[in-house]
């Protein structure tokens, strides 16, 4: 039996004149990265939105626990003790 | 297997879908006219480069799927890659080269997603065992029983195995494909034969049949 790479050889040489298939994809392709381009678009907008949730969190947190302090009675008591002082 | 220098063989494919532009610097000039406008933003300038190496494209993902919808996936995914890097495009190689990079990475790597356990099949050996004599191969047939032999190799082996044998790229083109180094090339094809000419053994290949 004829070694294996030499028959290989032999169809590679054949197989390069293979007529193949061709494709039309430019229609394809320009939607694709029109979608792309929107959707990079919209990064900045989405950091944003990012920043703000942030940032409104960070203030809900900080306005309850002033919230907190102020409406604890001790501290409305010590309140009232400072103010007797002065 | 003789490597010769014929990265040009590859070429050609482009070549032949842009004759009717005239010569290849001039298709160059073409191209780099095009990029300009594609980058700042011309999509209709982008359209013209995918319908200029389309064909080329087309003819080289044939080497990763013989499925013509799948096909159509890659050379996609190709031109989508490209549009994606095509800021990162230096005009140190021929936009063409710089897209068959794009497109051997593109096909490799749905190689390493669908490779799962393979093994060449003793149907594509006994493929590999018909004797033509004198008479002439039929090419899709001759690229149909490659391409089933080189399924049954792990993705690398296989890259390396489609790179020489079908397209008779040397050492120094394959790496400027694939990014590997010389070294590694010429190491990667040592291996890949071996195994190729070791799993056809066991595949049965050179045993006759009951």
């Amino acid at each position: 039996m004829t070694d294996p790479l030499t028959k290989i050889d032999k169809l590679a040489k054949a197989s390069r004149l293979e007529e193949t298939p061709s494709v039309d994809v430019s229609s394809r392709v320009l939607t694709s990265i029109r979608g792309h381009e929107t959707a990079y678009g919209y990064a900045p907008l989405q950091w944003i939105a990012v920043g703000a949730t942030v940032a409104a969190t960070a203030m809900s947190v900080s306005i309850v626990s002033l919230y907190e302090t102020w409406s604890d009675p001790l501290n409305t008591l010590f309140l009232d003790l400072f103010w007797e002082l002065l | 297997m003789d490597a010769v220098a014929t990265w040009e063989t590859l070429m050609s494919f482009a070549e032949a879908s842009t004759t009717n532009m005239g010569s290849e610097s001039g298709v160059a000039e073409i191209d780099s006219r095009d990029i300009a406008v594609a980058l700042d933003g011309g999509q209709d300038a982008y359209g013209r480069l995918v319908r200029r190496h389309q064909d080329a494209v087309s003819k080289w993902m044939w080497r990763f799927t013989r499925d013509r919808v799948i096909l159509e996936e890659l050379v996609q995914d190709v031109f989508v890659e490209a549009w994606v890097s095509l800021s990162r495009f230096k005009g140190e190689s021929a936009f063409k080269t710089w897209l068959f990079t794009i497109a051997t990475r593109v096909g490799y790597k749905y190689w390493r997603k669908k490779a799962k356990d393979v093994a060449i099949t003793t149907e594509a050996a006994n493929r590999l065992m018909i004797d033509h004599g004198e008479k002439e191969i039929n090419p899709s047939e001759a690229a149909e029983v490659l391409y089933g032999l080189f399924s049954g190799l792990p993705p690398r082996d296989r890259l390396v195995l489609t790179l020489m044998y079908f397209e008779e790229m040397d050492t120094k083109d394959i790496a400027r494909m694939t990014g590997w180094t010389r070294s590694m090339v010429k190491v990667q094809a040592y291996r890949a034969r071996n195994k190729l000419r070791k799993s056809l053994e066991r595949a049965g290949y050179g045993k006759e049949k009951e």
